[in-house]
């Protein structure tokens, strides 16, 4: 076979290599390793603390039974529960609002007032018993208040034996504005 | 083929969750929690009182008793009830309440008493019937305030008033007027003895005499004795009048009769004044 001949064999067969058939081809390739890594996420909770009745005519603590003692004129009764909330996270920021239950009985001099207060510089009061916070705080525990009240000027029998209830008053804890 | 199902998955993810990508349709962390329901009560405020005992007989001329015990049935844990007595009785009988010690009376007046629930006092109810009183019986009424009090002062609730009414028998009689006699005495040449038979339940007797005129403003008491016989002086052209009462605890009787006793010479005379 003469040396052209040969030579377009073979330069056939090289591009017949190259080329391929129809999925058989050589294409680049590389590759490297993506080591392994995790992200953590935060925390948003709100969990109800004990609750303490306290009677405002005496110095010691904790000394009223909601069962049993009775209130009269001129008393001042408070109920107190505290609140643990948690709120982590880099760009974390919300409100807390409050929703007062509502107050029943048939009455005239009573009075029942909530006042919610935080213990947590960046939980902040907004209005009424509502707070917000514009950056994670960790932990906080926030305080809700209710006085109960029979105003003294109450006369004759008005408002004995009488019951006040104070429905449930609702915190809710949430993410955003 | 599976490049567009993959794009499709993708996207849908994108619009369905995902955080923070803007707008407002995204998850947030919300939490809730409740402050559950609360009441309180209010108490009451009362007393009861009941005298024993009930009723009195007190005879005229003297005194009797009775104790009003007065018992608080309030309910409230800082509750304290000032009870406020007063006493008022009928028919020309006094009474007045003193308070009550180691279960006796005191000559202290009754004034308020401070009491917390279930706390009770008692004051005694001192009724006295003046001699000559005409009403057969009287009533003693006893009224009672309660006033809450808070710090000394009074505030809140009030209770009252409540009333014990006690009645009062009215007892005892005057005796009958004596029946003087000049045949029951002698005369003398200075006065004149005369005796009266004894009166039924009388104590005692008093002798009026009146050395002027048989008139009532005449006469004026010369003796108060257990004695049914008196001996009067009368001195020279002298008229003398001389009647009696008998008396008890209850009061004096009318006038017995009057007897005219005259000295001229001799020895005096007695004789009967007619009415």
């Amino acid at each position: 076979m003469n040396t052209m001949i040969k030579g377009s064999i073979a330069g056939a067969t090289g591009v017949a290599l190259l080329m391929g058939g129809f999925g058989t081809y050589a294409l680049w390739r590389d590759s490297s390793t993506l080591p392994s890594h995790s992200v953590t996420s935060g925390v948003l909770d709100i969990e109800a603390g004990t609750t303490v009745w306290d009677d405002a005519s005496t110095q010691t603590a904790g000394d009223w039974t909601p069962a049993s003692d009775k209130m009269v004129p001129g008393d001042t009764v408070t109920r107190t529960q505290t609140f643990a909330i948690k709120g982590t996270g880099k760009n974390l920021k919300g409100v807390v609002d409050f929703t007062q239950g509502g107050l029943t009985g048939n009455t005239t001099g009573f009075t029942a007032d909530v006042k919610v207060t935080s213990d947590n510089a960046t939980v902040v009061a907004t209005s009424g018993n509502d707070f917000s916070f514009s950056s994670p705080f960790n932990t906080a525990t926030l305080t809700a208040v209710v006085t109960y009240k029979l105003d003294s000027s109450v006369s004759n029998q008005v408002d004995q034996n009488a019951t006040v209830a104070l429905a449930d008053s609702t915190l809710e804890i949430r993410q955003g504005s | 083929m599976k490049r567009a199902v993959v794009a499709a998955t993708v996207l849908g993810a994108l619009l369905v969750g995902g955080a923070g990508t803007g707008g407002s349709t995204y998850a947030r962390w919300v939490d809730q929690v409740k402050q559950g329901s609360s009441s309180v009560l209010s108490g009451s405020m009362g007393f009861t009182a009941a005298a024993a005992p009930a009723s009195l007989s007190v005879g005229r001329g003297t005194s009797g008793s009775t104790v009003v015990t007065v018992t608080d049935t309030s309910q409230g844990k800082n509750l304290v009830q000032r009870v406020t007595p007063t006493v008022a009785a009928t028919n020309g009988v006094s009474a007045s309440l003193v308070t009550r010690s180691g279960g006796s009376c005191t000559s202290t007046a009754q004034g308020p008493v401070a009491l917390t629930p279930s706390q009770a006092f008692s004051t005694c109810v001192s009724v006295s019937v003046p001699q000559g009183t005409v009403a057969g019986s009287a009533t003693v009424t006893v009224t009672l305030n309660g006033a809450q009090v808070r710090g000394g002062s009074a505030t809140g609730w009030t209770f009252g008033p409540r009333t014990v009414s006690i009645p009062v028998t009215i007892t005892g009689s005057v005796p009958a007027a004596p029946v003087l006699t000049c045949a029951s005495g002698s005369g003398s040449s200075t006065g004149y003895t005369f005796s009266w038979p004894a009166v039924t339940d009388a104590t005692g007797y008093t002798v009026h005499r009146s050395d002027t005129t048989n008139t009532d403003a005449a006469f004026g008491q010369v003796a108060s004795q257990a004695a049914t016989s008196w001996t009067a002086l009368v001195g020279g052209s002298q008229t003398s009048y001389v009647r009696v009462k008998a008396v008890n605890a209850a009061g004096s009787s009318a006038y017995s009769n009057t007897l005219r006793l005259i000295k001229t010479t001799g020895n005096v005379t007695c004789s009967e004044v007619t009415p």
